[in-house]
């Protein structure tokens, strides 16, 4: 290695040494901030509208990532392997929502399920400012993640291997669900981690779409900008906390998921 | 049981014209030709994993032009082998039984005859990616055999096989032949391999004239 390629990787190196230490130091202050004020912490997380939101939060995000990976990847199936009229108009439009600002999907949803047509869906079933709402919002950018990854993913798979499935006896869909998806195993998983992840963090959208009703449409980010709001810094950063720790878990659970063990292990 | 009549065939620039040709007898035909000729198009096509532009697929005497390949009910093996890399071996060998709702005490008794002749007994709990050439060539040539179609659409099926294994392996597949009463179309670089037990020998040339002959 030469000296000029030393150097190189230093300067690289040096980049992620300051990049990851500014992660840690972030959640070393939270911390700090929250072991200086414990009981105040501990008694926000006890609080039983805080316990409420933990639970919607992980019940919502999952419920949408669920939805993200199959509107998502039946999407991106459709356009990676079809040509179409408009193939490229709706590859276009699948990408809006990860470019547009979160806000702007929250009023959106707002003036379509309260000033349109659909607004009588609203008045039926109670979507607006209730839980419905809270999937809806976190739903809408989650498919656009996992339309992305998945593409990608399916553009990377051949579409013979499906043919020959379907020589073998296999229908289209078979071939699918028997080839295409198992070879997707780690795109798949890795999409479904990243459609959580926006989906547990989503915070814009929720709170113009579904309001920050305690006890009602109230997810762990709303709690901690109400948090703020009621000058409670340490029971916001408790929260953050504890978000962090889900986020880090459900990380670690899906590297290991996506991790292929069948190189020359077997 | 295979005909191909007035087919037109186009991948990428390349365009095959007026291409028919009729295998009616049970057993081994061959189909020779250079390089880039069109040979893997014309199985392909039969399969249905090749739509053509124009033209009539039959197979057993229907109009199969538009029937997907899983309607063909043929055996196909393609030159690159395309094994299931997530799949181990035995799940190679069994994926048509399944897909062709065999009962489970049926498809194990005809992955472990199929396993027992091909010599790949040891073998199937390994995964594609951890056998050699040949043995992937073996896996894939069980994996279309597995079903029992009595159609086979072989793309240079024992190319990847050292001699010794290519000769055991063309006289047990030879005798399978006989025994079951399989048609089977064979591309081939090396007619010489089985061109004693085949029935006709078709030639492409690169002009795309299809027809019966030796290969030049």
């Amino acid at each position: 290695m030469t000296r000029g390629d030393r150097n190189f990787i230093k300067v690289l190196g040096a980049v992620a040494v300051v990049y990851i230490g500014l992660l840690l130091a972030m959640v070393l202050a939270n911390l700090i901030l929250v072991a200086n004020d414990s009981a105040s912490a501990w008694a926000t997380l006890t609080r039983a509208e805080i316990q409420q939101a933990i639970f919607l939060s992980l019940g919502t995000s999952l419920l949408s990532a669920v939805l993200s990976v199959w509107i998502g990847t039946g999407i991106a199936y459709l356009v990676s392997r079809q040509q179409f009229p408009g193939r490229r108009l709706v590859d276009f439009l699948m990408d809006m929502p990860i470019f547009l600002p979160p806000l702007v999907i929250g009023i959106s949803l707002l003036i379509l399920f309260r000033r349109t047509p659909l607004s009588m869906l609203d008045s039926a079933v109670g979507i607006a400012f209730y839980v419905p709402a809270i999937v809806l919002a976190q739903s809408i950018v989650g498919v656009a993640f996992v339309y992305r990854t998945m593409k990608a993913t399916f553009d990377t798979i051949s579409v013979r291997q499906e043919r020959i499935a379907q020589s073998l006896g296999c229908s289209r869909f078979g071939a699918f669900c028997k080839v295409t998806l198992p070879q997707s195993q780690q795109g798949l998983i890795t999409a479904a981690a990243i459609a959580w992840a926006r989906s547990f963090g989503e915070f814009g959208p929720v709170l113009v779409f579904a309001g920050s009703i305690r006890g009602r449409t109230e997810v762990m980010p709303v709690s901690i900008y109400l948090e703020l709001n009621s000058g409670n810094l340490s029971g916001a950063v408790i929260i953050a906390l504890m978000m962090i720790v889900i986020a880090a878990a459900v990380l670690l659970v899906a590297r290991v998921a996506a991790d292929d063990r069948r190189g020359g292990g077997r | 049981m295979i005909e191909l009549s007035q087919v037109n065939l186009r991948r990428g620039g390349f365009h095959l014209k007026n291409l028919s040709m009729k295998v009616d007898q049970v057993g081994l035909h061959l189909l020779t030709g250079q390089t880039g000729a069109g040979k893997t198009s014309i199985v392909e096509a039969i399969g249905g994993l090749h739509p053509v532009e124009s033209g009539t697929v039959r197979l057993r005497g229907l109009d199969v032009t538009n029937a997907s390949p899983e309607r063909r009910c043929i055996g196909y093996l393609p030159q690159d082998v395309a094994l299931f890399g997530h799949l181990s071996v035995r799940e190679n060998l069994r994926f048509s039984c399944r897909a062709r709702r065999w009962t489970p005490k049926r498809t194990k008794e005809r992955v472990e005859s199929l396993s027992e002749a091909l010599g790949l007994a040891g073998l199937l709990d390994r995964y594609p990616m951890n056998l050699s050439g040949g043995q992937q060539q073996c896996v894939a040539l069980g994996r279309a055999l597995a079903s029992e179609p009595d159609i086979l659409c072989l793309d240079e099926p024992f190319a990847a096989l050292d001699a010794q294994t290519r000769e055991k392996l063309i006289q047990w597949f030879q005798g399978y032949v006989q025994e079951n009463e399989v048609t089977v179309l064979a591309v081939t670089h090396q007619p010489q391999w089985l061109q004693a037990e085949a029935r006709s020998i078709w030639n492409i040339d690169r002009q795309g004239n299809l027809g019966v002959g030796p290969s030049s």
